[in-house]
């Protein structure tokens, strides 16, 4: 079954135990700051089961940055989304991967707050957190560009930069 | 007393250290801070290093540099072997802190005292500006306005503005998330006049009890990729108590052992 991911900022996420003024079953605030919808509707990516996608999906995500980063994401196993009742719908997604763009991205839409607090709930109990340390971020950007998966110049100017510093170091001199 | 009529620091507490103390937190610094127990502190007593042997009898007492020639001096308990490491183990109350209305900063050390001036409105402008973050929303990889000016002032005024910022994170006088996304960019920005005190801030910072604040100083020190931070990282990570932040920063501690 594949997943969805959201990039997210793995210290809203911590679990936090032990808080008196938390209720029994209630989620701390801050996860919600990752789970921003526009419209009603929330960006996400489908990861095929075998995972086969999850670094072109990683990369496009850090190629619409403006800096190299880490890049923290939660995957969420479809299925577990399925209880929620929530609808996805396929759309052209907003990397520089066009790829990525047409293949996997998607909307999870007509969502509620109630359904939001649910998904939070779910990532932090059911979803994997992970994060991609910048160094490797910084490898898989270099090896995207220089293969031209992904163009440069479709690149914000800073990461731009920033890429072709590291690509002209990594290149060995004649 | 005014402060400002005392004389030059004493020989004995490492001048050099203290003009230049955000950089220096070498081992030899914090074992010239042993001192009797009994002793008080007060102008006109001089530091004394005692045998290793005589721990139980002393106290070690540990010298904050929150700017230049401006320092916290804080008791260190018995059982911190590093005081440096020790941080949040160490009630947050400093012994004293000298400062007049002026701007102008006073720091006594035993016999010594220094006076330095910053401009009052590199203070006001920082303050400000963490105060205003708390309205952001700040995403990993992303440029902010606070990211901007936060690398402007210190591009600007180098360590006058590393002192403000040491003080309002160390001291967690600002939003958890506002001093995590601070030193996500101290560690990214590259600017080498201020790059000792921005690691000593980020070394320090990983003592810091809220834990998006120890998460964002781990990714600063990431990004500096400087092995100098291994030592800090293994303690850190000893005491860590969330599981994912410990792995995370296990992950940086392995990146940095594998530097250069």
């Amino acid at each position: 079954m594949p997943f969805i991911l959201r990039t997210i900022r793995k210290a809203r996420w911590y679990k936090v135990e032990g808080v008196s003024w938390l209720g029994k079953g209630d989620l701390h605030a801050d996860p919600l700051a990752d789970l921003n919808t526009k419209d009603n509707e929330l960006s996400v990516w489908l990861v095929e089961d075998d995972r086969s996608n999850l670094e072109q999906i990683v990369t496009a995500l850090a190629a619409n940055r403006t800096h190299v980063s880490n890049l923290d994401y939660a995957l969420l196993d479809l299925r577990l989304l399925s209880l929620l009742n929530t609808k996805i719908q396929y759309t052209m997604g907003g990397t520089p991967d066009e790829k990525a763009n047409a293949l996997w991205h998607c909307d999870l839409v007509e969502l509620s707050a109630l359904k939001i607090v649910e998904l939070a709930k779910m990532i932090l109990a059911e979803a994997e957190r992970k994060r991609i340390p910048e160094r490797e971020v910084r490898q898989l950007m270099t090896g995207a560009v220089a293969s031209r998966r992904i163009e440069r110049t479709k690149l914000k100017d800073s990461l731009r930069d920033k890429i072709d510093k590291l690509i002209t170091a990594d290149t060995p001199s004649p | 007393m005014n402060l400002a009529t005392e004389t030059a620091i004493s020989p004995k507490i490492h001048p050099g250290l203290l003009a230049d103390s955000l950089a220096r937190t070498d081992q030899e610094f914090w074992n010239s801070l042993w001192r009797p127990r009994s002793k008080p502190v007060h102008m006109g007593a001089s530091w004394t290093q005692y045998p290793k042997k005589e721990h139980e009898e002393v106290s070690r007492y540990q010298l904050i540099p929150i700017g230049s020639g401006r320092c916290i001096v804080r008791e260190v308990p018995l059982f911190a072997t590093m005081p440096a490491l020790e941080f949040n183990k160490v009630p947050q109350k400093a012994l004293w802190v000298t400062e007049d209305t002026t701007g102008k900063y006073y720091t006594w050390l035993e016999n010594a005292t220094v006076q330095q001036e910053r401009p009052e409105e590199i203070d006001q402008r920082i303050t400000i500006l963490f105060e205003a973050a708390k309205e952001q929303d700040f995403e990993d990889g992303m440029e902010s306005e606070f990211s901007k000016e936060l690398v402007y002032l210190i591009k600007k005024y180098g360590n006058a503005a590393m002192e403000i910022i040491a003080d309002l994170i160390i001291y967690e006088r600002v939003n958890a998330e506002v001093a995590s996304e601070a030193l996500r960019w101290l560690g990214h920005m590259d600017h080498p006049m201020s790059y000792h005190s921005r690691r000593w801030l980020l070394e320090r910072s990983l003592g810091c009890s809220p834990a998006m604040v120890r998460d964002g100083a781990a990714l600063g020190l990431a990004s500096m990729d400087d092995p100098h931070a291994i030592p800090y990282l293994k303690q850190t990570i000893l005491r860590e108590n969330y599981t994912e932040l410990r792995e995370d920063m296990e992950q940086v501690l392995v990146q940095l052992e594998h530097a250069y």
